[in-house]
């Protein structure tokens, strides 16, 4: 079902009726939409379009007055420099490993959870499942100061995981919503499926990976973009948890940065900043929407 | 579902002659079964059940650095009830809610609607109303201080400027902060809002426009009385979320006043992160938090009984 609507083509629910765009009244009130429309996105998209064009300009013009609002000067070698000087590179391949593990532990996890608590239902099992709906009914608010103290030094085996990107691997690890996200579509697939499968002998684990994942396809292609964003554009922990300069993911660095740079070496930071996961969201547009549309949480 | 699985379970055993094979293959499932699970279950202790009966002990301990000292009981929420900042913080996460509420409840859900007329280029359209979404929360708040910029200088006040009003303080003034960090979260916020709503227009039964068109029903009527009411369980849906989100925003406040200008824009997520972090005080730190937990359950279990459970989860 969900995976049929991944790949459906929009469908056409519009108030209009299609001849009466014919008619002057509505096809002028069509028109005034579509302007209303390309107008806002214009305006919405002001802040990301002054940030592009603006921080290949001369420095000079950022403080002339009166302000130029479309740029005069154009210096695109300035971007090679500030990339350099910042050595972004270093914090681009931080990030990318962040992401990385991230997915792994995220899909491996949740998923794992997710289709035991579905498919297996081991003794317990519902026990852990009102656990789960429970424990996002109740805000996080008040465990910041205690979960530093994890990090800091956890108990027994007093690590200090400062500087390691553990602490965010293993809050990946267990995400609530997550859990029940992929629960939902494990609870969708058909279970003779399995049971066939089981009778002819195949493990636990070979259901999973021989019939589970296959079929799961589209929902881990998914996740897995979904996590990659989200490791990209994550802050908190990894502001708190990389204190070495050079172990800083993107986000970390442009935070530390704040303030501390000329006009345009910023305008071209945020650039660097913000660029990669807009094309991303551009090239899987379809896979983003997907989940708005079709496997929105529904617990 | 789960009765069907039940049944499968039980005809197994049945058709299986050898009881000892039934025993063994019962205890793999089970095992395996735990085993499964066990990775994500050690995740959420250590990072979230852990941390939450941890943080509510704390808030009732007199702390140094990280560390215990001494149970105190009430002591740290006796301390910052009376403190001015609190109460003050605890005001502002409301005016927060409020002014999201004013700017962004009504736009995702008249966008949707628009957007939903459009014939040709309507992908392109939802792609632009989503990509603010996309800029990574930092950034965007990042790109507004500088835009926000108080001088003559700043790209809003300039903008201003060619309608002959004069510079505004933005962020640094008192009274306008709350609203103008409340529109940076409506700028983040919309699109992936109206994408929610638009995927809800997708299933409204067109039939009812055709009837409707026949009997003479002009635009604004078909929109008051078909569009509006299929969409108002999500609209229910999204004012609950949306309440609950915008009462503890953070990353905007963090980022773009850090509370200021004299707490003008401070609210209860950054007073706790402030306690933690720049006072090193963990026991206020975690009352503060208990205390914001505590009113967001409390307006959550208000809400969710206003609004129609059943419809919600449909």
């Amino acid at each position: 079902m969900a995976k049929e609507r991944a790949d459906s083509q929009v469908k056409r629910t519009s108030i209009i009726m299609e001849s009466e765009l014919r008619t002057l009244r509505y096809g002028a009130l069509y028109k005034g939409i579509f302007v209303l429309i390309l107008v806002f996105c214009l305006i919405t998209m002001l802040p990301v379009l002054w940030v592009l064009v603006s921080s290949t300009k001369d420095i000079d013009e950022f403080y002339r007055i009166p302000p130029t609002i479309i740029p005069q000067s154009f210096h695109p070698e300035k971007i090679g420099q500030v990339w350099k000087m910042l050595d972004f590179g270093k914090a681009y391949l931080n990030t990318i490993v962040m992401a990385i593990g991230t997915v792994f532990f995220s899909i491996a996890g949740n998923g794992l959870m997710a289709y035991s608590l579905s498919r297996i239902k081991p003794k317990g099992s519902d026990l852990i499942l009102k656990l789960l709906f429970l424990t996002m009914l109740l805000p996080t608010g008040g465990t910041l100061a205690a979960k530093m103290k994890l990090i800091v030094d956890f108990p027994i085996f007093h690590i200090n995981f400062i500087n390691t990107p553990w602490p965010m691997w293993i809050m990946g690890m267990a995400s609530c919503f997550t859990i029940i996200w992929f629960k939902d579509y494990f609870d969708s697939v058909s279970q003779s499926v399995i049971e066939a499968a089981r009778l002819d002998g195949l493990g636990e684990v070979g259901i999973f990976t021989k019939i589970m994942m296959p079929l799961c396809k589209p929902v881990i292609f998914y996740q897995v973009i979904m996590n990659i964003n989200h490791a990209w554009a994550d802050y908190f922990w990894p502001m708190l948890v990389f204190k070495n300069k050079s172990l800083q993911t993107v986000m970390v660095r442009a935070l530390a940065l704040q303030g501390k740079l000329a006009m345009d070496e910023q305008l071209i930071m945020l650039t660097f900043v913000m660029l990669p996961p807009m094309i991303f969201f551009v090239i899987f547009q379809k896979k983003f929407m997907y989940g708005m549309d079709g496997g929105a949480v529904k617990g | 579902m789960n009765g069907m699985n039940k049944m499968n379970r039980k005809t197994n055993y049945l058709s299986d002659k050898n009881p000892l094979r039934n025993i063994k293959s019962c205890l793999t499932r089970n095992i395996s079964g735990w085993i499964f699970m066990l990775p994500c279950i050690l995740g959420l202790i250590i990072f979230t059940w852990y941390p939450m009966v941890q943080g509510v002990y704390m808030s009732f301990c007199k702390t140094r650095g990280y560390d215990i000292v001494v149970f105190t009981g009430l002591q740290n929420y006796i301390k910052i009830l009376h403190n001015t900042v609190f109460l003050k913080a605890l005001g502002n996460s409301f005016k927060y809610v409020f002014w999201c509420f004013v700017l962004g409840f009504g736009l995702p859900i008249i966008l949707s609607i628009l957007v939903n007329e459009i014939r040709k280029g309507q992908q392109t359209f939802r792609v632009l109303m989503y990509l603010p979404t996309m800029v990574p929360g930092i950034a965007a708040s990042l790109i507004w201080a500088i835009m926000l910029n108080p001088g003559p200088t700043g790209l809003f006040n300039t903008l201003l400027s060619k309608f002959d009003m004069g510079p505004l303080g933005w962020l640094e003034d008192a009274k306008l902060v709350i609203p103008t960090i409340a529109l940076t979260c409506t700028w983040s916020g919309f699109g992936a809002t109206t994408i929610w709503y638009l995927s809800s227009l997708q299933s409204i039964d067109t039939s009812l426009y055709e009837v409707a068109t026949i009997d003479g029903a002009g635009f604004w009527k078909r929109v008051w009385h078909i569009t509006l009411p299929h969409l108002s369980p999500m609209i229910r849906l999204g004012i609950v979320s949306q309440i609950i989100g915008t009462f503890s925003i953070f990353q905007q406040v963090f980022v773009l006043t850090g509370g200021g200008p004299n707490n003008a824009s401070m609210n209860l997520a950054m007073l706790s992160y402030n306690y933690a972090f720049v006072s090193m005080n963990m026991g206020t730190s975690a009352a503060v938090g208990v205390i914001q937990s505590l009113i967001l359950m409390v307006i959550s279990t208000v809400l969710y009984r206003k609004t129609d459970k059943g419809d919600i989860h449909g």
